[in-house]
């Protein structure tokens, strides 16, 4: 009976350091939970300020060529007539 | 005895101190392969970044879009009428420039139609006109376009002929008011200046009436060498 306690202590012995050591060895890797997120973080933002620049270029002009072609017509045909009756 | 007993309990010592420090090995080497890589986390780092890239640009570039679309229609709105006006005003004025010279060209070629002046094509105008009593003239700056031979000045009616000085004088000398009299007496005749199939007919009555001899000199007076040589 003791020799078995004996056994058993030691076997658990090596499990321990076994343990041990294998979370010793892998503990020193990166972590991927933390990779992942800094890397959504980092793509978060530098999406929104790459979308919100060309949206806003791509408004603006959007925006411009409409009011222009609109304006530039009504303003040129009014001008003209007016430059006619005179 | 005893001392087989104690060097058996060393051994087994021994025994089991190598078998931990086997199993700490084992799993030591173990756990470093298992150790995640830095190439693994980039990988993972940069495909979560491209995944949320992708998402926060759609989103934020319709947000930026309608922001500024506003803007740019209120700036090219401006620009456009400014642009526009400029560019209208000018085109209208351009135009009604060009109206006025065409209305202008048409009241010239109306007046010039109307006038009793007429010739065929291809009538030669740098030798002078026969007109009535034998007096021949030059077509004038109102139907050539091109000024009176010397000595002789255009006619007071739209300038269509030109009358030579010498004939002025003898109408002066003889009594004729004046060369308004002496070609209103030529326009109000019943032929005038009258189109006739050969070329202007004009009978001339007051010029032919001041004398027989400043109609013999009317051939020699016209010398109508400077004259246009085209047609109206």
């Amino acid at each position: 009976m003791r020799s078995l306690l004996f056994s058993f202590a030691i076997v658990l012995v090596c499990l321990g350091a076994a343990v041990g050591a294998f979370l010793a060895g892998r503990g020193s890797g990166a972590d991927l939970s933390l990779a992942s997120r800094a890397g959504a973080v980092a793509g978060y933002q530098e999406g929104a300020r790459a979308g919100m620049n060309s949206g806003r270029h791509d408004g603006y002009r959007a925006g411009y060529g409409a009011g222009y072609h609109k304006a530039y017509t009504t303003a040129y045909r009014h001008a003209y007539r007016q430059a006619l009756k005179r | 005895m005893r001392q087989a007993e104690g060097g058996f309990r060393v051994f087994s010592l021994a025994v089991v101190a190598i078998a931990i420090a086997a199993f700490a090995g084992v799993g030591y080497l173990v756990g470093r392969v298992e150790r995640t890589s830095q190439a693994s986390a980039a990988s993972v780092q940069a495909s979560a970044a491209s995944v949320t890239y992708r998402r926060a640009e759609s989103s934020a570039y319709h947000r930026g879009f309608k922001a500024q679309y506003g803007r740019g229609l209120a700036a090219g709105t401006a620009s456009g009428t400014k642009t526009g006006a400029h560019l209208g005003r000018s085109a209208g004025r351009a135009a009604a420039a060009s109206a006025a010279v065409t209305d202008q060209a048409r009241a010239l070629a109306a007046a010039l139609a109307s006038t009793p002046v007429a010739l065929k094509r291809n009538a030669k105008t740098r030798i002078c006109v026969p007109v009535g009593g034998g007096l021949c003239e030059v077509l004038g700056p109102g139907v050539t376009g091109k000024q009176c031979p010397r000595a002789s000045t255009p006619s007071a009616e739209g300038g269509i002929v030109c009358v030579p000085q010498v004939l002025v004088q003898a109408a002066q000398a003889a009594g004729v008011p004046g060369l308004d009299t002496l070609t209103g007496a030529a326009s109000s005749g019943s032929a005038g200046v009258s189109s006739t199939g050969s070329g202007v007919a004009s009978t001339g009555s007051g010029v032919s009436s001041t004398g027989s001899g400043v109609a013999s000199t009317g051939s020699g007076v016209a010398p109508a060498t400077d004259a246009s040589s085209t047609t109206p």
